[in-house]
């Protein structure tokens, strides 16, 4: 409050002066250097940056979307990292669904499916031994085996159905491909790379050899028992020739020749029989036996080849149980290469069941692994894909895989051999 | 950016390089280089799913099935039979491996194919062909569960017997890492041995189906450094350059005084003296340490020839039959010659010394060892030792309450000539009905013919079990 200040006269005492009362108020600071001169604003440059700015942020936003995907991914199936990502080519070659599973098998070795995919076939290797037909939706219809055989005295392992729908069954204890109708009817049985059953009775029954009923194949006393068309049970010696053979896995190519692994002792290869050659009856059964590989472990070589597949080029891949590897071949059975050998995860332990689908994709069951592994071999390198199922007991897990197909429908079926079932999976 | 997307990157490289797998190749029985990868067949080092061997499959047995069933394997052991191709022409007595069909000499563990019913004929039947597989009766129990083992457990002298139990796996008779153990991974050489019968040169062979020297024990040894080896007590177990000798009561190890085999360390079986109230070593030697080059192997061979340094005690000194595992004609076995390499083992039928060779008997392997019957019965009478007896045992008491009297074990009717290790399908259904003290347990005992018909192998016809392995 200001005060007034008067000036004092003679006669008048003196007045109050009125002094301005000055408050204190605090005073920036000022710098001594000379204030800046004003920034000339450019409204573009400005607009760059907030573009920029949101770009930046845009991004981070699409790391953060990611990172809870992967971490959503990673819940749902943890897998190592290279799993959860999605490279930059992502492999036609991709991992199926479990849908579920068929459980009235023994200890399942053997699976191959109808070429409409209505019936599934499982070969058993404990239990009764036999060959179950199932429909899709995993209702048993029926079972068969060779004629006239106790359990013990069968031994089914690989099946394969050819394109009219017969079934291929290799019995080890037989030593021999017993053939069957699709609802398990027995048709013949190749007991030798150049003699079926037919043909012997054919040489023995001349045009009566159609109205024999053979009633069981003894491979290991080499006897055939059949009634003969008078209706009388008869037992013929069965001589074979020279050419020995001891078949383990089969298969189909793509132009319907067979295709079977043999393990007679040094003689583990893959043979050809030619589609000409199973025109039916077979009682003239002459193949001309096309054969690659050789025993051993060196390339180009097998120890107990399991199974034999083509792509849609005409390569072959077998799976070499014993050397734990595949091996690829091409159309003009020249070895290539072998793979899913090293220490990667690709590597297979003991490779059996194996098949290749409409886009070249190699699934191979990894027995001991107990998983499938998915090779991609549409180009000239077989390239190892994914992986799916794992060691255990519950849905998608496997115990001992041996065997696999996969049908036109995109169904996969798995011999789960020590889960005792039959895991089917969708593409 | 272009920094978080290197590290990015960079940390990819560095997962993926953390997740390995292991690789399996070839078959798993030995042959180990230094560049092996078949450890991983069998074995996985983190992610196993069968404990205490770290095993990739959940148990011994499933593990040995994965190619013992056919698919990898000749000897099918699931089925008992010898899967190849191979056309049989079974018009010889059975003791030819490599027949398709043929029953392996152990039988099966679910089916078996060899008859186990006499038909009845003297003589070979050139008539007879195999008969259709049947499942097993009775067999040696692998699942890894606790069983009985008849004629083994204390010795004692009170007349109710005990008998021990035991877990039993594929395992326990068979070395699943062949050859490889601590012996020499180099392939097979052919081995010669000397007419008296000491190590020449070679070098061990592969032991007959991968027998363990001793059941549940190892697979031999190598012994290195110094060939002067101390005497080794009965009882006692000894270490030598770091490796231990496993002592069981059916071996003692002594080094071998005799001037040709200085160096050596001789296995003799042992048994018990109740007089004298301790373990002597019994019989002819059954194994030996030899020197060779430095190395030393040791290894199982069939009954010697070379008279014991070791004597056994006789029945006029401690009143307790001894026995020299002679055949029943006071002949030991005869041993390889020089010539003949490997292990060339004719075995008789019982008592004689000439005659129809029976089958199972030692046939030479392709350079490799060859079990011998009588092996046989030293190494089944590790476990069942109260039933190990040599020729003359009948006649003289064993000094054990209850195995007083036994039959011979040694030579000539060894273990293996009237069972089998694996299973049999023998049907025996009169055991406790009419004989009820015949036997200390039902079923077939894994005995190879039904009922007690088995004796009439011996002691009957001049017969020749078609096919029995």
């Amino acid at each position: 409050m200001a005060k007034k200040k008067t000036t004092p006269t003679t006669e008048e005492t003196p007045t109050e002066v009125e002094t301005p009362v000055v408050t204190e108020t605090a005073q920036p600071e000022t710098s001594q250097e000379p204030p800046a001169p004003e920034e000339i604003q450019d409204p573009e440059k400005e607009e760059r940056r907030r573009r920029w700015l949101l770009l930046i942020l845009l991004l981070l936003l699409l790391c953060c979307c990611g990172a809870s995907l992967l971490f959503l991914r990673y819940v749902l199936k943890p897998a190592p990292l290279p799993q959860l990502l999605v490279p930059p080519q992502a492999s036609a070659c991709t991992a199926p669904t479990y849908v579920f599973s068929i459980n009235e098998v023994d200890k399942p070795v053997g699976v191959a499916v109808s070429p409409d995919g209505q019936r599934i076939y499982a070969a058993e290797s404990d239990g009764q031994r036999l060959v179950k037909i199932f429909n899709r939706d995993g209702k048993l219809l029926g079972s068969f085996s060779p004629p006239g055989t106790s359990t013990g005295a069968r031994e089914p392992r690989y099946i394969a159905v050819d394109p009219a729908g017969r079934v291929f069954m290799v019995d080890r204890y037989s030593n021999a491909i017993f053939i069957f109708d699709q609802d398990g009817r027995f048709l013949d049985a190749i007991i030798s790379p150049d003699q079926t059953l037919s043909k012997l009775l054919a040489e023995k029954l001349g045009n009566e050899a159609a109205k024999a009923l053979v009633t069981n194949y003894d491979g290991v006393n080499l006897q055939l028992h059949y009634i003969d068309p008078q209706g009388t049970a008869q037992t013929l010696p069965v001589k074979l020739s020279d050419k020995n053979w001891n078949p383990l896995g089969v298969r189909f190519d793509k132009l319907g020749n067979l295709v079977y692994s043999d393990t007679t002792p040094d003689h583990h290869n893959v043979n050809i029989i030619p589609v000409d050659a199973l025109k039916f009856p077979l009682a003239t059964f002459e193949p001309k036996i096309v054969s690659f590989g050789a025993s051993g472990s060196a390339a180009g070589q097998f120890n107990f080849p399991q199974v034999a597949v083509q792509d849609s080029q005409g390569n072959f891949y077998v799976s070499d149980g014993n050397n734990s590897r595949l091996s690829a071949w091409d159309a003009t059975l020249k070895y290539r290469t072998f793979f899913g050998f090293g220490s990667a995860e690709s590597a297979l332990n003991l490779p059996r069941g194996l098949w290749v689908t409409d886009r070249d994709c190699l699934l191979a069951a990894d027995a001991v692994g107990s998983t499938i592994r998915v090779y991609d071999v549409s180009k000239t390198e077989p390239t190892f894909a994914t992986t799916f199922g794992s060691f255990g007991i519950g849905e998608g897990e496997m115990n001992y895989p041996v065997d696999l197909v996969v049908d036109l429908t995109g169904r996969l079926y798995v011999a789960d051999r020590d889960n005792n079932r039959v895991e089917i999976w969708s593409y | 950016m272009k920094k978080l997307i290197i590290a990015m990157v960079i940390g990819l490289l560095l997962v993926a390089a953390l997740v390995t797998s292991v690789l399996a190749d070839n078959g798993p029985h030995g042959g180990f280089t230094n560049t092996t990868e078949k450890c991983a067949g069998c074995h996985r080092a983190h992610s196993a799913k069968g404990a205490t061997y770290l095993l990739v499959n959940t148990s011994v047995e499933a593990l040995c099935f994965t190619c013992h069933d056919g698919t990898g394997a000749y000897t099918n052991v699931v089925d008992g039979v010898y899967q190849n191709a191979t056309i049989a022409t079974l018009s010889a007595p059975l003791g030819t491996q490599g027949d398709k069909g043929i029953p392996l000499f152990g039988g099966g563990f679910d089916y078996t194919s060899f008859p186990h019913t006499w038909n009845g004929k003297d003589g070979y039947d050139a008539s007879a062909s195999l008969p259709s597989p049947a499942t097993v009766t009775s067999s040696h129990s692998i699942n890894g569960s606790s069983q009985a083992v008849f004629g083994a457990g204390d010795y004692q002298v009170a007349t109710v017997p005990t008998y021990g139990s035991i877990t039993l796996e594929c395992t326990s008779c068979h070395d699943p890492h062949g050859r490889a153990g601590r012996g020499p991974t180099t392939s097979t050489s052919t081995f010669t041995a000397s007419a008296s019968g000491g190590i020449l040169a070679g070098l061990p062979m592969p032991s007959y189906r991968l027998l363990r020297f001793e059941p549940t024990g190892s697979n031999g040894f190598e012994v290195t450094g110094s060939t002067t080896l101390a005497w080794w007590a009965a009882g006692n177990s000894q270490s030598t350059d770091g490796i231990t000798v496993r002592e069981t009561a059916n071996y003692w190890y002594t080094p071998n005084t005799s001037s040709t085999l200085d160096g050596t360390v001789m296995f003799y079986r042992t048994r018990y003296d109740s007089v004298a109230g301790e373990w002597t070593a019994w019989g002819s030697y059954i194994a030996q340490i030899g020197d060779l080059a430095g190395r030393s192997y040791v290894y199982a061979r069939p009954a010697a020839s070379v008279t014991a340094t070791v004597n056994a005690f006789s029945a006029t000194t401690n009143g307790v039959k001894t026995s020299t595992c002679k055949d029943g004609s006071g002949n030991l076995p005869p041993l390889p010659t020089a010539t003949t390499g490997g292990w060339l083992y004719t075995i008789y039928a019982c008592g004689s010394t000439t005659g129809t060779s029976f089958n199972n008997n030692g046939t030479t392997l392709a350079g490799g060892l060859t079990a011998g019957r009588a092996q046989l019965g030293y190494w089944c009478g590790t476990c069942h030792d109260r039933y190990m007896a040599g020729s003359g045992s009948r006649d003289f008491n064993s000094g054990d309450g209850y195995y007083t009297y036994r039959h011979n074990s040694a030579s000539s009717a060894v273990c293996v000539d009237c069972h089998v290790a694996h299973g049999t399908s023998s049907v025996m259904t009169n055991t406790n009905t009419i004989y009820p003290t015949a036997s200390l347990t039902t079923g077939s005992i894994l005995m190879k013919l039904d009922e007690r018909s088995i004796c009439l192998k011996c002691h009957g016809h001049s017969v020749n079990f078609n096919y029995l392995p």
